[in-house]
């Protein structure tokens, strides 16, 4: 092979290595939904694009300047780069259509700059968006990393689950709904107080909503904050029945363990310090009233 | 060395000493103090040294009342400054926005303070000249908005950044601010001339000069001079001083972009903020920011480090680039609305802004679905009641008692929502306020120049973030109006301006021309048709034409698009001061009917109309004269479909009242009261009564009690159904229903019914038989069949609800699903557990183990049978009512 023969071969090698790097990337969302298939992802990475500085200053460093950390954590999954207007004009309106059709981004998208991890029927699964996530591109490939992997195993779960009939199905989807950070389709989310179950309990004494809440988690499958906010009314309904602080600390740590990060775990961590200790109310008033 | 003249120069000296030789009267800020004449001298020096500007404590001194000095001759310059400091402030110069809430009738007098040297006017015959005809205001709103094209076409050229202009005043010469005010006061009497015109007014605001030094006799006497004399006393405050006088566009957004209340303290505000960052002085933005937190949180009486802290929030934020690009758009006047806005403690604190701005960074539209981040929830999983201490402490700690964060995870109500959904606009640099509806809390947040409404349920709304003290929503719409058409406002401000300060120097002729110049080139400038209702009702309290011209003014302007803003005016400051100098009923009627000609429907929004026929009824003194009012306001309002309920519940009520509340205990129908009847009957035939106008009785009446079901208005809503009865009882059904009742008592009858079903116009005209509904002799009601269609009733009060019943002309066939939903507020729903007893077509619901508490009662059909619906014939909520406990 002659010199001018090794050095075409070799740019064609980078090129297509170049494009293996890239080629994640598609130009559309549903370009990205029929490249991923069923059981794999899509990332759309969003950002303000005429409004925003952090977004623009975000999409820079992220996207544009192709950050080493950013693209190894998409890896080989399907990714769109997103471009949201405010009060759009009608290019602006278009360059939106070209990348997502006529979809809006899903209602789980709660901050912009983010990515969002949809599934391939066009789920949204999870997102990387709050302000400790996004401020680095090392921070939001580390938590985009942790989301993708995630979501790998919940995906086999939920494929698991679908095959599966009885106590196996249900012992799949549990696993699938304990995989943090991301949301299970189709899994009807439970609130127990917009379901009633705060109000219900009130009626009982301490030993029947114990048996009652022990039966309802049994009943599962739930998600961990399903669980916790479970846990929660029965601790709820033991301190306003003026139940044991032993018995009110282990629901508090029942609480804390499924999660102690989340918010009901650290609610819980409070209220151990507060209830759980012999105390019975605080003095200071709650804000954010009706 | 004479004894008198060693007198006299030990006089000069002790005069020098203490430095009370001071420019007299004007607006002297600050606290509101008696009417008082200070003979004692104040010092030029104040007793206060601030080291930083503090809010100014009134000083105690010993005063002496006297009377101000008067020169009759007109000659200023002869006359010189007298030498005493009159302690005195007009009451209405306190002018705190709170204030016009109420105060009931008192137009505004801010900045109207006259000062003592000027010639009176006493004597003169040809003081308050006569309204000008309809040419001559043509002429001159010709001239002005000449002036605002000028002045538009100039703000255009002045976007390029300009060197800073040389101060004419330095930070030296501000150490005596009364020298500069008079040096000012002086120019401007000197080039206007002793009897200015509306144009000569407006040909001297032609002059970019004048426009400034208007603007800084305005800013003097809004601040006061004893704030400004303790500004100076701080280096900053007179280098902010000497800086702001000589910037022309600073200068005028100070004082030309809202209320400028509290204006020395506003100004120390400043001075705090500059002191601390004194490079931002000179930067447009960190001004712009500066000046309206400082104005803003001065005139909401909120506190400095407060206000400090909003600064540098918004300040950091925007130089961070952390601000969406909104905020780089926003004038002062809307800048205020962020900077401004409340809660500063809580949702509005540095923390909260910071982190909704980080973790709620969203594109403007989606601002106002921002409460789907948040679960509504009165109880929180551990069953704490919102309303309780408990519901969110145990995270406060560990959340650093962010709210929007603890809300989030926690849940809330509409309060948190609303909230969460308005600070996350704010935060991001966006005009949002929350608004109390209701029992309600709603938002709003401003995109594209409309103030877009979230969370809302009900229409009325109060406004939580206002700029004139008015909450309803129509004085939001007004004031963005307003300050948006900047170049008219501006000229008209300006003009207002030096008519205030002609008002001062006595020249009560030229002032209440300005005025007249001032509404004409702007008819929306709400601060200055107060200003000038308050200044005629100082100088022409009896003047008929005067106050005739001013109704019909603001009948021909402000009320084509703001009803509610102009009906306001007329009923606080126009109708106390005309009615009792129009006796002629017809005459009254005449000018009532100017206002109501205007009002075709609701216009901006929504409004209550009753105030106004309140004070329009007020001026009646005898029954013939309330029975004639009512058969104009009727026949005019009876033909407008958004106001014929209102009206009728008005009369109804206004009625009952005059008929005294000892004949309303016997409800006895008084003779007025009978003659109101008819007087009803009468307008909604548009003839007389009598039985062959019957059906156009009904059928305005349907058209009534269908807008009062749509506006949830049960007063209205029961007031038509009785008054169809009464009038049109052959109309109604005589079923003989039969069904098995729940224990307790009927409380559904005095309550309200509405269908979700749409309703045609022959629907619509047979209303009244909704009513009939809740009565025990029936009526009728569609009751929709598809899904989610529902028929609601809302009861008089709340009640503990035993079982509710639903009869149907025809059969219900089997297989078909009903659930009832209670709720108390409306919003929030709670099915009943019960299942629906159908027995043909008696529907039965018993609630008497759950006895839930309610106001509101829904029967839902459930299933997709579209656009058909059954006919309902009786509705009845058995239980005991609030009321009764009560």
């Amino acid at each position: 092979m002659n010199r001018i023969g090794i050095k075409i071969v070799l740019g064609l090698t980078l090129l297509v290595g170049a494009g293996c790097a890239f080629g994640a990337q598609t130009r559309s969302y549903a370009d990205a939904l029929k490249k991923a298939g069923k059981s794999k992802p899509v990332v759309l990475f969003c950002y303000g694009a005429n409004y925003d500085q952090v977004s623009l200053k975000t999409y820079e460093t992220f996207i544009r300047s192709r950050n080493k950390e950013i693209l190894h954590a998409l890896g080989k999954e399907s990714w769109v780069v997103v471009p949201v207007y405010q009060e759009p004009n009608d290019k602006e309106k278009k360059e939106y259509e070209k990348v997502m059709g006529n979809k809006w981004l899903p209602g789980g998208m709660w901050s912009i700059p983010c990515f969002l991890v949809m599934d391939g029927a066009g789920n949204f699964r999870g997102a990387v968006q709050s302000k400790e996530e996004m401020e680095s591109p090392e921070a939001a490939a580390k938590a985009l990393t942790t989301l993708l992997k995630n979501f790998t195993i919940q995906q086999k779960l939920i494929e698991e689950s679908e095959r599966a009939s009885g106590d196996n199905k249900k012992k799949a989807l549990q696993k699938a709904l304990d995989v943090p950070g991301l949301k299970v389709p189709g899994h009807k989310e439970y609130d127990p107080v917009s379901s009633g179950l705060v109000d219900k309990v009130q009626s009982m004494s301490i030993s029947e909503a114990t048996t009652a809440i022990r039966d309802l988690l049994n009943g599962g499958p739930y998600t961990p904050l399903e669980r916790q906010m479970i846990l929660a009314t029965l601790a709820g309904h033991v301190r306003h029945k003026g139940g044991s602080p032993a018995m009110l600390r282990s629901l508090y740590n029942e609480i804390k363990e499924i999660d102690p990060t989340s918010a009901f775990g650290i609610y819980a961590e409070g209220a151990i310090k507060l209830w759980a200790n012999g105390g019975s109310s605080t003095a200071s008033p709650s804000s954010g009233g009706n | 060395m004479s004894s008198k003249l060693i007198k006299l120069i030990i006089a000069i000296v002790v005069a020098v000493v203490l430095g009370y030789v001071s420019y007299p009267v004007f607006n002297l800020g600050g606290s509101k103090q008696a009417k008082t004449v200070v003979q004692a001298p104040t010092p030029s020096v104040p007793q206060v040294k601030p080291q930083e500007p503090q809010p100014v404590k009134p000083q105690p001194e010993e005063t002496t009342p006297t009377e101000p000095s008067e020169d009759t001759t007109g000659n200023d310059e002869q006359k010189g400054f007298e030498e005493t400091t009159v302690q005195e402030e007009d009451e209405a110069t306190e002018d705190g926005d709170n204030s016009f809430m109420f105060s009931d009738g008192d137009p505004d007098l801010r900045g109207i303070a006259e000062e003592k040297d000027a010639p009176s006017v006493e004597g003169q015959t040809d003081v308050v000249p006569p309204a000008p005809q309809e040419q001559k205001l043509r002429a001159i709103t010709t001239a002005a908005r000449s002036l605002a094209d000028a002045l538009q076409d100039a703000e255009k050229e002045t976007k390029q950044p300009q060197t800073p202009p040389t101060p004419e005043f330095t930070e030296e010469a501000w150490k005596d601010p009364v020298k500069i005010y008079k040096t000012v006061a002086d120019r401007v009497l000197k080039k206007i001339g002793q009897k200015p015109t509306a144009e000569d007014m407006i040909h001297f605001l032609g002059d970019a000069g004048n426009r400034k030094d208007v603007a800084l006799i305005s800013l003097c006497r809004k601040a006061g001079m004893n704030d400004l004399k303790e500004l100076v006393q701080h280096p900053m405050g007179a280098r902010l001083l000497s800086t702001l006088s000589a910037d022309p566009e600073w200068l005028c957004n100070t004082m030309f972009s809202g209320p400028t209340d509290k204006l020395g303290r506003g100004l120390r505000y400043m001075t705090a903020i500059f002191s601390d960052h004194p490079d931002d002085l000179m930067d447009p933005t960190s001004r712009r920011i500066a000046t309206t937190a400082a104005t803003e949180f001065a005139r909401e009486d909120w506190d400095k480090e407060g206000m400090l802290a909003r600064y540098d929030y918004y300040n950091t934020s925007h130089k961070e680039g952390k601000l969406n690009k909104i905020f780089d758009t926003l004038h002062y006047w809307d800048t205020r609305f962020v900077t401004g806005n409340r809660e500063h403690n809580t949702w509005g604190s540095p923390k909260c802004l910071a982190w909704e701005r980080d973790n709620v960074r969203l594109p403007l539209e989606r601002y106002l679905n921002a409460t789907d981040q948040l679960h509504y929830r009165m109880k929180n999983a551990f069953g704490d009641s919102v309303h309780g201490p408990d519901y969110l402490t145990p995270v406060r700690a560990a959340m650093n008692d962010i709210h929007p964060l603890m809300h989030r995870e926690i849940g809330g109500v509409c309060g948190a929502c609303s909230h969460y959904g308005a600070y996350a606009a704010l935060a991001a640099g966006i005009p949002a306020m929350t608004m109390g509806e209701p029992k309600h809390c709603a938002y709003t947040v401003r995109v594209n120049g409309d103030w877009k409404k979230g969370y809302t349920i009900f229409w009325q709304h109060s406004m939580h973030k206002t700029f004139w003290g008015l909450h309803d929503w129509e004085f939001l719409i007004l004031a963005q109006k307003l300050y948006e058409d900047r170049a008219n406002t501006l000229v008209s401000d300006h003009i207002a301006a030096l008519a205030d300060f002609l008002a001062a120097r006595r020249l009560t002729r030229s002032a209440i021309e300005g005025f007249d110049a001032a509404v004409a080139v702007q008819p929306l400038n709400w601060p200055t048709w107060q200003a000038f209702a308050g200044f005629l009702k100082q100088k022409a309290p009896k003047d008929k034409a005067r106050w005739t011209d001013l109704c019909l003014r603001i009948s021909d302007t402000l009320a084509e698009n703001f009803h509610d803003a102009a009906a306001t005016f007329l009923s606080r400051y126009v109708y106390p001061q005309l009615l009792p100098l129009v006796p002629n009923l017809k005459e009254r009627n005449k000018l009532f009917a100017a206002f109501f000609d205007k009002c075709d429907s609701y216009g901006v929004h929504h409004w209550d109309i009753t105030p106004l026929l309140d004070a329009q009824f007020a001026g009646c003194r005898t029954d013939a004269e309330k029975l004639d009012y009512m058969k104009t306001a009727l026949s005019i309002l009876m033909s407008k479909p958004d106001y014929s309920g209102a009206v009728l519940a008005w009369g109804l009520e206004a009625a009952a009242r005059s008929a005294g509340d000892e004949q309303r205990d016997n409800q006895d129908p008084s003779p007025l009261q009978d003659e109101f009847s008819k007087l009803i009957t009468s307008a909604m035939s548009h003839m007389r009564a009598g039985k062959k106008d019957q059906n156009a009785t009904w059928n305005g009446l349907g058209e009534a009690m269908y807008a009062a079901a749509e506006n949830n208005d049960v007063r209205t809503f029961q007031a038509i159904g009785k008054l169809a009865m009464q009038k049109c009882k052959k109309n109604f059904p005589k079923y003989k229903l039969k069904f098995r009742p729940f224990s307790g008592k009927v409380i559904s009858t005095k309550g309200l019914i509405h269908t979700s079903h749409k309703l045609g116009d022959g629907d619509v005209r047979n209303c009244c038989l909704h009513w009939g509904v809740l009565q025990k002799t029936g009526g009728s009601i569609p009751m929709p069949m598809g899904g989610d269609g529902s028929v609601t009733v809302k009861l008089e009060t709340g009640g503990l609800i035993n079982g509710v019943i639903a009869l149907f002309k025809e059969p219900i066939q089997d297989g078909q699903r009903f659930t009832l939903e209670t709720s108390e507020d409306g919003q929030n729903w709670s099915k009943v557990a019960s299942p629906a007893q159908l027995d043909t077509s008696v529907m039965r619901f018993d609630l008497q183990n759950a006895k839930p508490n309610a106001r509101y009662i829904r029967l839902v059909k459930e299933g997709d049978d579209k656009n058909s619906a059954v006919e309902m014939i009786g509705f009845y909520v058995y239980g005991k009512s609030n009321k009764s406990k009560a």
